[in-house]
Formats: structure tokens, sequence, C-alpha cells
């Protein structure tokens, strides 16, 4: 941008925040453009759930974005997302493992106490960890059993992983919330977060500033958290001024507030993956050949412009697009309408046939994508017919099991996380059936190399395996759209989870 | 009255209905592209290349428009159709037979509680299956009970005239008596009732549409475009506004026509 000092004189705050939008390539908040930071305000936000849905217990499996939101505020997870790396500090200040990535010692910041003063002990930690452990599983903590988690001193927890697992303070991030060690009661939501719950009311919670914060206190006063049924209901809100924030809201409020001056328009990218899974042990979708066909059929940018409204990315058909080892090297794969139809062939793949594509309303444009990648696949000769499930049911019938689906992923700063996940032979959620030989070698390699060159090419031949057969058809990246008035200041800027990080918003007049 | 006055007066109803109608069924036909043809980002804006700009898949809105009317149209002309002919028989006999016709009255009388809206609801609900047979066969036995009450009232005039009894003497069958004799005295009432029962159907079919209950009308048809579009009305507001204009158009001017046909000669 070319610009002289007059103008830049003239142009004043509204085009200062455009900078600064603009200017927002790294760190995980953008830059304040009101000047320096000021204390004071409170801050109303809106957040996707159901009222009837909701949780106050920290370790339970959380489906409203508006709960997680009020936890990730009161209480404190052991690490949280960063940018490069990928894992920031939060009620650990500092972690660390033997040689063989098994044992890790994670210390607890100095001065951290809960709300109601009493100082957060190691005991307070093992309880937390082994309760979380208890309700949610090795998926949320992946250890054994619960013996595996043992306070070190006053003010250090170890954690015993069944074999090398560099990936540890990865996996424990912004689940692994602290409470005081025997709680039994969750509504008083005593934590030792940044901010503190004044009040909850079905859903909706206000919480206050916590001066005694070991991070430094917040800026803010208070924050108020409204649940929102539906996009729409919270993009009506933001629009009228009755929120300062509203979180997750979707392109199309994106795109319609990006015409208010009054708005800023935060995109987050890489937030969540929507991905077509193809089983690859058994049905149609078995011969790698038949893989490639389809990943060769998607236009991807088509498929951004039209599911997406252009706000995201195109991807390579691998999961984990914001990890600092992500494989940019990998070529681009372009739609190649013969060279796939030539694959179909050469793999004697049945086109006479209609393949039920399964996919339900949970991600924005998750039916959409079907659709769209149904009606580019006709190109190909592949007839596919669109099933759109509910939820529940598609969780009990579908997932895992179908030939053929599409699923969403919210964490998308980690290939590691998604080997683990999905695509380890040994994980229960393999959701394309993927058993690959070669594949657990690498990720093998990479749980057991701590961070530096081995991880990496650990890591690049994961991505590569993913590129060449793995069961997924990663088609694009959507944004993370948030819609908020000009004079919030330091938004989160992160994908996927980082979105709850608002300890260090500030208000300008 | 004259037949090139009453033609006169009768092609301003008529010719928009026509034009609408023609569209709804030849549209198919004319539309530059397929369904799904992609024409830029979700909710493109109208340019030169899609007149009518993007859905919420950036997919082709005039395409989806003339290929979204034929299935609403059929569906309402049938239903209309069933409607004023049960409706019709009804009436005709309520009126020829006093004692039957007190308990078709109270049957309709009854039938009329029920709101139609939730009626399609339950049964669709309950029974997906049915598809677009079912719609119709509750949308029938929804809005017969209402037209039929309108029949028996304007055909209990008809039947007390002497050719009726005349014909009861000569001990004509019932079906002679309300085909021959009753329903040709009631044309004005008849294609009135056609086309309020049309106007009434698009509602309905329009309403199972939008509540995407399990029809076989297709993925585009105008009342589902005005749904799905909804979110999208401040980006492009063509998406959501030509297809209610074009259900608004289909039913009123239609209504309006065969209205105008029961108008065109005071017959009795």
């Amino acid at each position: 941008m070319d610009l002289n000092r007059r103008q830049l004189f003239k142009a004043g705050l509204g085009l200062s925040a455009i900078l600064a939008i603009a200017a927002c390539g790294d760190g995980s908040s953008s830059d304040g453009s009101g000047g320096s930071p000021q204390r004071g305000g409170t801050l109303r936000i809106g957040a996707i759930g159901k009222s009837s849905k909701t949780e106050r217990d920290p370790h339970a499996t959380m489906s409203n974005e508006s709960d997680f939101l009020i936890m990730s505020l009161i209480y404190d997870p052991l690490t949280v997302p960063g940018t490069d790396p990928n894992v920031a500090p939060r009620l650990a200040s500092k972690w660390e493992s033997d040689a063989e990535q098994r044992n890790w010692t994670f210390t607890i910041a100095e001065g951290a106490t809960f709300h109601d003063g009493r100082p957060v002990t190691a005991d307070d930690v093992v309880w937390s960890l082994r309760r979380l452990r208890e309700v949610a599983g090795e998926t949320k903590v992946p250890v054994s059993s619960v013996d595996d988690i043992k306070p070190v001193g006053a003010n250090a927890v170890v954690l015993t992983c069944a074999g090398p697992n560099s990936q540890l303070p990865l996996l424990l991030r912004l689940m692994t919330f602290a409470a005081p060690k025997g709680t039994t009661d969750f509504t008083k939501g005593i934590g030792s977060g940044p901010f503190r719950l004044e009040s909850y009311n079905n859903g909706n919670a206000r919480l206050v500033r916590n001066d005694n914060w070991h991070g430094g206190a917040p800026l803010l006063d208070a924050v108020e958290v409204t649940l929102f049924e539906s996009p729409e209901s919270m993009a009506n809100a933001i629009m009228a001024g009755q929120i300062d924030v509203a979180s997750s809201v979707g392109a199309v409020a994106g795109r319609t507030a990006e015409a208010r001056s009054d708005l800023q328009v935060i995109r987050r990218p890489n937030d969540v993956a929507i991905v077509i899974a193809m089983r690859t042990s058994d049905g149609p979708f078995a011969d790698p050949r038949v893989r490639e066909a389809l990943r060769l059929a998607v236009d991807r940018p088509a498929m951004v412009a039209q599911v997406l409204s252009g706000y995201g990315s195109v991807a390579n058909d691998i999961l984990g697009t914001a990890d600092p080892t992500f494989d940019s090297s990998i070529a681009q794969r372009k739609r190649n309408v013969d060279r796939a139809k030539q694959l179909l062939a050469d793999a004697k793949f049945d086109t006479g046939r209609t393949y039920p594509l399964v996919t339900k309303q949970e991600a924005a444009g998750e039916v959409e994508s079907a659709k769209v990648f149904a009606s580019q696949a006709k190109d190909i000769g592949l007839n596919i017919e669109v099933v759109v499930q509910e939820a529940n049911a598609f969780y009990d019938d579908t997932w895992l099991k179908a030939p053929f689906y599409t699923v969403n992923w919210g964490t998308n700063d980690s290939v590691m996380f998604f080997a683990s996940k999905v695509m380890s032979s040994r994980t229960k959620w393999n959701e394309t059936g993927f058993k690959d030989a070669e594949f657990d070698k690498a990720y093998a390699d990479a749980l057991a190399a701590p961070a530096g060159a081995k991880f990496t090419e650990a890591s690049k031949a994961i991505q590569q395996i993913q590129y060449d057969r793995g069961g997924y058809i990663v088609w694009g990246m959507a944004d993370g759209i948030d819609v908020a008035s000009r004079s919030v200041q330091g938004l989160p800027k992160l994908g996927g989870y980082g979105r709850v990080q608002l300890e260090r918003v500030w208000l300008s007049s | 009255m004259t037949t090139s006055t009453t033609s006169r007066r009768l092609w301003p109803t008529v010719l928009p209905a026509a034009a609408v109608v023609t569209v709804a069924i030849v549209g198919p036909a004319l539309a530059p592209h397929a369904v799904d043809h992609a024409v830029g980002i979700t909710f493109e804006k109208p340019n030169s290349a899609a007149w009518l700009g993007g859905d919420r898949l950036g997919q082709d809105v005039t395409s989806q428009l003339l290929r979204g009317g034929w299935g609403l149209l059929l569906l309402g002309a049938i239903i209309a159709l069933l409607v004023t002919a049960f409706a019709a028989i009804l009436g005709s006999i309520a009126a020829l037979h006093p004692r039957t016709g007190a308990w078709i009255e109270r049957t309709a009388d009854l039938g009329m509680l029920l709101p139609p809206v939730l009626a399609i609801l339950l049964f669709m609900l309950s029974w997906p299956e049915s598809g677009a047979v079912g719609l119709v066969v509750v949308s029938v036995i929804a809005g017969t009970p209402y037209s039929a009450r309108v029949f028996a009232a304007a055909a209990t005039g008809v039947a007390a005239s002497g050719f009726i009894e005349a014909a009861q003497a000569r001990g004509e069958r019932l079906s002679y008596l309300i085909f021959r004799e009753l329903l040709p005295n009631l044309r004005e009432t008849l294609l009135t009732q056609l086309g309020l029962r049309f106007v009434e159907a698009m509602y309905l079919v329009s309403t199972a549409a939008f509540l995407q209950l399990p029809t076989t009308l297709g993925d585009a048809n105008w009342a589902v475009m005005v749904r799905e579009n909804a979110s999208g009305i401040l980006l492009n507001p063509a998406a959501v506004l030509a297809p209610s204009v074009a259900i608004g158009l289909l039913a009123v001017s239609v209504n309006s026509a065969v209205a105008a046909f029961g108008r065109g000669r005071s017959s009795v």
C-alpha cells in the first residue's frame, strides 16, 4: 500500500484498523489499532450453543461452544495453542521429558491461585487430570491409567505414557482444566483462570476480572457470554449492536459485515477442516487409484468459493495444515478430469452405481460441501447421492463404519494430532479404516523423536503417505470468522480452539 | 353481452397466468444451465453471466428458477382439481338429500377445525415415504370440507328449482342429477372454487417444501429456494425475491384467470 503522510492522517481510525487487520501476520492476537491498551469495559460476546445441552462440569464432554468459552476463561488448562511452536504454556509454565519421551514433568506456574485464594498445588492438578482421565478417557489424557499421573513435590506433576509420546503437551491443550482437589459442586466455577464467574444463567454467564491471575490481570473488567442457538440469530445481534463480538458467526455474516464501517471482520485461518472420508480397508474406495481419482475430481478453488464464500484456503489432502512442520513442498493437487477417469477405468470402478455420501448439519458448510462435491464428481462419471443424516444417527450408524461420509475437525495445527486420533492403526477413531505399516512406523518415529530435525522428517513422511494414499479428501480449510465492533482490540487470531483466548482483549473508547 | 367484449375483458386477466404457467412448464428447457451450475462464490451478485446471481452454494439462481416451478404448479393443480371435484360432488349430494346433507355438513364442520399445515406435518413426519402422493392426499382431505360447505350452500338454491324436481320425479340416477343438472348450473362457483383451491394448494405445497418435508419435488423448487437462500438476503436479494415473486405471481394470476372465466358469462 502506497500512502503519503497526509493521506494517513486523513484516513484516521478506519484505515488504521484496516492496516491492523492486514498486518495480522503472526502472533496469536491482532495488534491493537486504537493506540495503547486501555483497562476497563465489559465485553459482550456471543457464542453458539444449545440451552438444552449446557454443561457445568469442566471435565465433561462439551458440545456447546459457549460453555467451552466460559470454561476456558475461568479454568486454566496445562497448555494452550500457540502459533509456532503450536503449544504455549498456561497453568504449566514449563515441561520436560526424559530421553525416551515417556515421562513428562509439568511445572505449575509461579503464583497460580484459585479464585478462592488457595494456591494451585500439584495435588489439585493430579486430582483434576485423574478425574478428566476417568470421565473422558484416554483421548483427553493419553495415559494408560490414573496411576500414571503423579505429583512431584508441591508444584510439579509427572505423566507417564504407555510408550514414547513426544506429543503429550500438545494433546493436553485446553481440556485439562484444573479445579481444587475434591470439588463436587462445579456451579461455583472455582478455577484459576483470568476471569472469575460472577453469575450463570442457562448458558449465559457474566465473568469478572481476576486481578490475581498468575499470567497478569486482564484489561477487561468483565466478559458477558451470551448463548445463541443459531449463527443467524447471532449475526442479527451483532448487526444490531447487542453484542460486541460474534464468535464463529460464519462467512455469510462476515460478508454482510464487510459493508459496515462500524464492524470488523476477523478471519482466523485453518479453523475448521471439512473433509470427505473414504474407507480404505474395504468397499468401493479400497483401491488407492479410486481415491486418487476422487481427489483429482475436486475443483478445490470452486469448493472454497461455493462452500466457504471464499473465506478459506485450498488444501492438499493433508490434515493439520497449520502445523509448523507442514510440508508445503508437496505439489498442490489440482483438478484433472481425464486422469481421474483413466484411474477409475484402470481400477475397474463401477460407475453404473450410485454411491451415497453421508453428511450431517454440523459444521457450517458441511452439507454444502457434500452437495458441491457431488455435482463436481459427475464430471468423472461418478454418481453420488448426498444423504443428510441427523447428527446423532450419523454418529451411531455412519461414523467409523460407512465407506463414504463427511467429517469436520476444529483443530488443524498439528499433523500428529490427526495421525494419533484418526489414522494410526491402533486408534479407536479410525474414520477411514486406515491401516498402513509404513504410516505406523513414521508415526512411531515421530512419537519417539524430540522436536527437531528427526521429528520434522517423520512428520513429513506421515504427510507424504496421507497425500499419496490416505483416506481423506482435504479440499480446503475454512477460516474461522468472527465479527466484532471496531472498538474491540486484541482478539484471538488462531484457528480452531484458539478462538477462546480472550484474556488479552481490550476495548478502545 | 357479446363474445368479443367478453374476450376483451378476459385477456388482461388470463395473459399473466398463461405467461407464468408457460414459464413454469417450459422453463426446464429454457434454463441456461443445470441446477447445480456454479457461477462463483456463495450468494454471488447478479451479473451478465448470471442474471439473478448465485444461491447459497454459488449456483445459478436463474436456472433453478426456471426449473423449479413445474413441480409446485403440477402438485397445486392436482390438489385444486381433486378438492374441487370431491367438494362439488359432496356439496351436491348434501343439497339433493337433506338428511345425508346434515351428516355431510356436520362432518365438514369438524374437518374444518383441523389446521391443514398441522395435518401435513403430522402425516409427513410419521410416514415420510408417502412423498408427494401423501402430500396430495392430506391436502385434499384438509381442503375438501370447507369447499364442500360452499358447494352445498350454492347448490341448495339450484336443487330446489323445478327442473331438478322434474328430473328426480323421472327417476334419474344421482350421478345424472349431479353432473347433468346441478353442476352445469354452478359453473361460476366451480371455477371460483377451483381458483381459490389452487391458491390454497400452492400455499400448502410451498409450506411443505419450505419446511423441507420429504416430497419428491426435487432440490430446486421455488419454496425451497426461498428457505435456503434466506440467510443471504442482504448479499444477493434476488436469490430470495425471485422465487417468492414467482410463487405469488403463479398463485394470484392463476386464481384471477380462473375467476375471470367464471364471470365470463352470466349464465344463471
